[in-house]
């Protein structure tokens, strides 16, 4: 026994590095999502209000150039309106896709220099934010929700290396995979567009609307450079990102009101 | 005033947290570098105090980060690495200076300290980008990171530490 007790004692720094080491690992590797979760839910509460009590001072400066922007975008709705009310009187209105939604919100912690990069929303599961939900400003795709807390979410960003998300060449139907290498944060990268399609410099990429996460037709950004792959079959297309990731403002959490159904489906097929 | 009073510790601990979490972190240098300075607190710490105390008030420190800048614990995981080793790394770079109790690292010569502090940087980053990206095929990206940042975080290291350090008597 008192052995044992020596080679603890003697042992201690030693077994103390371990411990941490292995603490740590189990918080960032685990696949256990009861710990992840409840670790997760506890830091965005701790970390949620102190970045919110900053980045409502920082918001307190960029009142005026807000402002400016919601005029310019408001405009822009009040012409999307009359336009779609012209359209309406000729066609059937219940035929419109009401199936999405979009609950506001805003970033009070964004990073874009890391490999893997997360936004903190200031929304929950109290404002009817659940995990899975696509994030947009209106200027394009931002993110995934990845874990969802009581008043405050975490946004598995388009600057992720597991991000893959589904888009297509606007005005064709080649579908690709938007993902990102870890380099230049207003870049990211289309595979899986093979060698027939037309594509040229300049041209636009938006969501492709193959999953439940994000509607049809949301701005991605533009083609900037191409190059064929090794085996010279699929493009790797360089997008340059309508939106600065470095300066997001104010942002959109969509739900779609058909996921569930279309999750079932979905699950009745595969058995 | 003797700037070496404990009580200066945790503040100057604090400060480093805030710093790094409201403004390096925010940084986007060239568009892609946001300078780690946070790790000056493996140059600042007593060299001669309890070692196992140390360990836990780095990865105490380290979680705290984490936190803030929603990295899961891998700052945690790096400052404890950093931490056990600090000795090591410190035996190497001031060699039987060190042994001392007497030594204190804001006594050694410029030369020895600014290398001890390019070294932590190097060896940090290295180790932070390697488990944040966690594939040997993103060596190259590690790499880059490393140096681009480390360069960056030295940069701005060198006037931090004359702020936070004692002033010599």
């Amino acid at each position: 026994m008192q052995r044992i007790i020596d080679f603890f004692l003697g042992n201690r720094l030693r077994l103390l590095f371990w411990c941490y080491l292995l603490i740590g690992i189990a918080l960032t590797a685990s696949e256990n999502i009861y710990l992840k979760s409840s670790y997760l839910n506890t830091s965005s509460r701790l970390s949620g209000g102190i970045h919110l009590f900053f980045s409502g001072i920082g918001d307190y400066f960029s009142l005026a150039s807000e402002n400016k922007f919601l005029t310019t975008q408001n405009k822009v709705l009040m012409e999307r309106l009359v336009a779609f009310e012209k359209y309406e009187l000729n066609h059937d209105s219940t035929l419109m896709n009401k199936n999405f939604e979009f609950i506001n919100g805003r970033i009070i912690k964004n990073s874009f220099t890391g490999i893997d990069n997360y936004l903190t929303l200031s929304l929950g599961e109290q404002d009817s934010v659940f995990t899975d939900m696509g994030v947009v400003n209106e200027k394009g795709l931002l993110g995934i929700i990845e874990f969802s807390g009581n008043s405050f979410s975490t946004v598995q960003s388009i600057l992720h290396s597991k991000s893959k998300i589904n888009v297509k060449v606007k005005g064709t139907d080649y579908f690709g995979s938007l993902v990102w290498n870890g380099k230049k944060p207003n870049n990211v990268q289309l595979i899986d567009i093979p060698d027939l399609a037309p594509i040229k410099k300049g041209d636009t990429i938006i969501s492709g609307g193959m999953s439940s996460i994000f509607p049809e037709n949301i701005p991605v950004g533009t083609i900037e450079d191409f190059k064929l792959t090794a085996a010279k079959n699929y493009y790797i297309i360089e997008v340059r990102l309508f939106n600065d990731m470095q300066n997001i403002g104010p942002v959109y959490v969509i739900k779609n009101h058909l996921k569930q159904e279309i999750k079932a489906v979905e699950k009745n097929t595969d058995e | 005033m003797n700037r070496e009073l404990p009580i200066y510790l945790p503040i100057k601990v604090v400060l480093l947290i805030l710093i790094q979490a409201f403004v390096f972190s925010k940084m986007a240098l060239f568009g892609f570098i946001s300078p780690m300075i946070y790790l000056l607190i493996l140059y600042i710490y007593p060299t001669h105090k309890n070692r196992s105390l140390w360990i836990t008030w780095a990865f105490l420190f380290g979680l705290s980060l984490d936190i803030l800048l929603d990295t899961l614990a891998l700052h945690a995981i790096v400052l404890v690495f950093m931490a056990y080793i600090r000795p090591k790394m410190m035996r190497i770079m001031f060699g039987l200076n060190f042994e001392q109790k007497s030594f204190r690292i804001q006594q050694a010569p410029v030369a020895q300290r600014y290398s001890f502090i390019a070294a932590i940087i190097i060896l940090h980053h290295l180790v932070y980008f390697s488990l944040e990206a966690f594939s040997w095929s993103k060596w190259l990206l590690v790499l880059e990171k490393t140096f681009s940042t480390g360069i960056v975080s030295f940069i701005f290291s060198l006037p931090l530490i004359t702020l936070l350090s004692p002033r010599r008597k």
